[in-house]
């Protein structure tokens, strides 16, 4: 399973940068078969709501190609922070939205890391 | 950058908005009025709730804050009315026509009038009647779920602006001191509304957040929370103990918005089970946009008609123009999907001036090319004046309106004014739908107004009066509009106690009006009603018997080439009628000849001609005689004897039959030369005392034409078909000599 790194900082000041290099490493990820890749949170020590949602972003994109995203590692700063902006349970695997359509994916820490 | 687009957007869109907003508020009170007939009907109880909820919607986004906490009482009683709790009693009806009022002078205010001071205790006093009404010490509250602190439960819902990163703000730092207030059980943000990886500007902000948040504080340190990116974040508040209405309307505030119904759930707003059942319905429901849908059966879930929703759609797309004019993206997008548009009257009169000299010229063209005897000229002419006379027809149309708005205005006047006088009066509007042009309607208005609470004033008795004299005690005022030849007429009749002659009398005996002693007859009499400086009633109201008014209502009518009339049976009721044209600007004309005069009659009222016939019937000196007509007999006039006219009597004539009213007569033509449109220009002041004339025309070769009024010129015929009528014959004063062309 393909795995991204994510930076430590996910912040405007930074979103310009990593917006082009998440696409990129969606469009190799999200090819047909692959059913699930993971995001490396553990290296994030701060974020705002930029990057919060450029995350977001990146989580809409996999799940309308069809490709489960799971986060590895843990990052207090980063699941705090989404959190505070009511993301928590859509970032947390949760991929349908909050009718309870889409089942609960456990972040699968096994397998694969970069 | 994007405060200077919003002012923008509100500078340009206020004035519609405060013209929608006084039709919305006309139709408020015109659905009371209508309730206080029908109190059952739930359909008008919808309607009213609709009103209110869309003058308080679009105040609300014009940031109008005193309209929308105004109105906000009065939506609340009209929601507990809705829902059976609250009956409406005549009281309550008054209050919130009060209140109606008040909301009227609120937007006035906000139209830029100076703010009346005075009227915030009124308003006040009418906020706790209604609280008081609605039954209300602290309102239906949908969230049953409430932590053990008693902080009231505000509901919060953030849009933040596409440009809040580049600014340099942080929602989360935001959100993270609103928690600093009180405690937020859920935060949601709208996900939906984030595009995927590929479409997203990731310097762009698309974050929506909805939370209650249980905090003492109050509104405006909730809202300071927001203030460094108030200018372009859509923020609302709602107030702890906001009804399902309050939230209905948050729905439609926000647009394409699919998932709101889980995400108020989420925040708290409304529980599962409600939004469960709105999705079972949801499921059920046709196909339509998904965010509507929700729209729609969530409202229905919670009580709230879904015409609530249509209506506020319209709102919504405003909403939408806004947000995009306030992006900055559409820059100041025109609103182009609009069904009316407004146009100053001052130009269609421009045009309308332009279009009558260029039926003038037309004709003059027409003319000229039939003189060449050219075809084909003549032909283009008459296709160019076809093409002029189709113009005309939709321009004219342009200004026409039903009179209903102008009646239906009355509801109130009578209402309040029967109230004043301890009257019992039902108004009867028949005709409403009936179109005019735009200038006579204006001019009107006043008139009517005057005759309608002076038939309440004068003509309608006190209900113990009205049962004394053998009558319900409950009097009638009707206010009828129909078309009759090419003219418009208004009928004002009540049931009330007429005209009292001997009393007419006597006062214009002792205003010096009529001379001591001399008795006019009957429809002289009445007549004395309409002269300057008259007033019958004994007790002069604050309302009408200022002895001002039925001169002037009666010269304002005549201004505008019409007449009045009024018809009354003593104890029985009077009837006033007037005669408006329809159009002060263009009719399309029938052209006779007599002698070498022209002469002009409406069209419309043109029944049928008979052609070259031998003259053969006998006429009194005033050239008034019959002929038969298929066996019925058919009052005519002669023109050249009515009017003296300078010419030989011709072999042959020709009769137009016209219709005035419910009466047909002929008229005595030498000539007829056919369909004219007519640019009608009024008389010198010289000609205004002439009888049968209404205006002149000028013709293509230049001459002119005088046009008939049917109705007076029908009045002298009927005399003369009944030549030992009741009615004596009036002293004519006719200047002849000034008439032959």
């Amino acid at each position: 399973m393909s795995t991204l790194q994510l930076a430590p900082e996910l912040t405007i000041y930074t979103v310009a940068e990593l917006h082009p290099q998440w696409l990129a490493w969606l469009g190799e990820t999200a090819t047909p078969g692959t059913e699930s890749a993971a995001l490396d949170i553990s290296a994030v020590n701060q974020v705002d709501a930029a990057g919060l949602q450029l995350l977001l972003s990146l989580k809409h994109m996999a799940m309308a190609s069809g490709l489960q995203l799971h986060l590895l590692g843990s990052s207090n700063v980063l699941e705090t922070g989404l959190a505070a902006l009511g993301l928590g349970g859509v970032m947390g695997g949760v991929m349908g939205g909050m009718m309870g359509r889409a089942q609960v994916g456990e972040p699968v820490a096994a397998g694969a890391s970069a | 950058m994007k405060a200077a687009a919003d002012y923008d957007f509100v500078a340009e869109a206020l004035p519609a908005f405060l013209s929608e907003a006084q039709e919305q508020i006309e139709n408020l009170e015109q659905l009371l009025l209508q309730l206080e007939d029908r109190p059952d009907d739930n359909e008008l109880l919808n309607a009213l709730f609709r009103c209110a909820h869309t003058v308080k919607g679009s105040a609300g986004i014009f940031g109008l804050d005193r309209v929308v906490a105004f109105t906000h009482h009065v939506e609340t009683l009209l929601a507990r009315m809705r829902e059976g709790h609250v009956a409406l009693t005549p009281a309550l009806s008054t209050l919130l026509l009060r209140c109606n009022d008040q909301i009227r002078s609120l937007v006035a205010e906000a139209g830029g009038q100076a703010q009346d001071e005075s009227a915030q205790p009124c308003r006040d006093e009418l906020v706790s009647q209604l609280q008081a009404a609605a039954g209300l010490a602290a309102p239906v509250e949908l969230v049953s779920e409430s932590p053990g602190d008693a902080a009231p439960r505000w509901h919060v819902s953030a849009a933040f602006g596409v440009d809040t990163f580049r600014n340099g703000m942080d929602p989360l730092a935001i959100l993270n001191y609103v928690r600093g207030l009180g405690e937020v059980p859920h935060m949601v943000c709208d996900v939906a509304a984030v595009l995927p990886l590929d479409q997203l500007d990731p310097e762009c902000c698309y974050l929506t957040f909805e939370f209650g948040l249980f905090t003492p504080v109050a509104r405006d340190q909730i809202e300071g929370a927001f203030s460094f990116v108030r200018d372009d974040c859509s923020l609302q508040v709602i107030a702890p103990g906001a009804t399902a209405t309050d939230f209905v309307a948050l729905i439609n505030s926000m647009p394409d918005n699919q998932r709101l119904g889980d995400i108020l759930v989420n925040a708290g707003a409304i529980s599962q089970a409600q939004l469960q059942q709105a999705l079972q319905k949801q499921q059920l429901a046709a196909t339509k946009g998904e965010a509507l849908l929700l729209g729609e059966v969530l409202s229905d879930t919670v009580g709230i008609a879904p015409r609530v929703v249509e209506a506020a759609l319209d709102k919504q797309q405003r909403q939408q123009r806004a947000a995009a004019a306030r992006g900055g993206a559409a820059g100041n997008s025109a609103p182009d999907d609009n069904r009316f548009i407004r146009v100053q009257a001052s130009r269609l009169d421009d045009v309308i001036n332009l279009l009558g000299e260029l039926v003038i010229a037309g004709a003059g063209a027409s003319l000229l090319a039939k003189q060449t005897k050219q075809r084909k000229l003549v032909e283009a002419n008459a296709q160019i004046s076809r093409l002029v006379e189709e113009i005309r027809n939709g321009t004219l149309q342009l200004r026409m309106v039903p009179i209903g708005e102008t009646f239906s205005r009355f509801r109130r006047v009578v209402r309040d004014t029967a109230a004043e006088l301890g009257k019992e009066v039902a108004l009867d509007i028949v005709g409403g739908e009936t179109e005019l042009d735009k200038s006579v309607v204006e001019r009107i208005a006043d008139p009517l107004m005057h005759l309608v609470r002076n038939a309440l004033d004068h003509g309608l008795e006190t209900p113990q009066q009205r049962i004394a004299s053998g009558k319900p005690g409950l009097g009638t005022l009707t206010l009828a509009a129909s078309h009759e030849a090419g003219s418009i007429v208004i009928r004002i009749k009540d049931d009330g106690r007429g005209v009292q002659r001997q009393k007419v009398l006597q006062r214009a005996w002792e205003r010096g009006i009529v001379e001591q002693g001399s008795v006019p007859d009957d429809e002289s009499i009445l007549r004395l009603i309409f002269e300057p400086g008259f007033s019958t009633a004994e007790k002069v109201t604050n309302l009408s018997g200022r002895g001002v008014g039925m001169d002037v209502v009666r010269s304002n009518i005549e201004a505008l080439r019409g007449s009045v009339l009024l018809t009354s049976t003593e104890d029985q009721g009077s009837c006033i009628e007037i005669r408006l044209p329809l159009t002060l600007a263009i009719i399309d004309g029938f052209l006779v000849g007599v002698g070498l005069s022209k002469f002009i009659f409406p069209l419309d009222a043109v029944v049928e001609v008979i052609e070259n016939r031998a003259c053969s019937e006998r006429l009194d000196t005033r050239g008034r005689g019959v002929v038969e007509l298929r066996g019925q007999v058919l009052p005519v006039v002669s023109l050249r004897a009515l009017y003296a006219l300078d010419a030989d009597e011709p072999e042959r004539s020709s009769v137009v039959v016209l219709q005035a009213g419910s009466r047909r007569y002929g008229v005595l033509v030498d000539t007829l030369l056919g369909q004219y449109q007519t640019v009608i220009k009024p008389l010198g002041r010289m000609f205004k005392s002439l009888r049968g004339m209404s205006g002149s025309s000028i013709l293509g070769n230049g001459e002119v034409a005088l046009i008939f009024d049917v109705n007076s010129l029908c009045q002298m015929a009927a005399e003369a078909a009944e030549p030992s009528g009741p009615t004596p014959e009036r002293n004519r004063s006719i200047p002849t000599e000034g008439l032959a062309s």
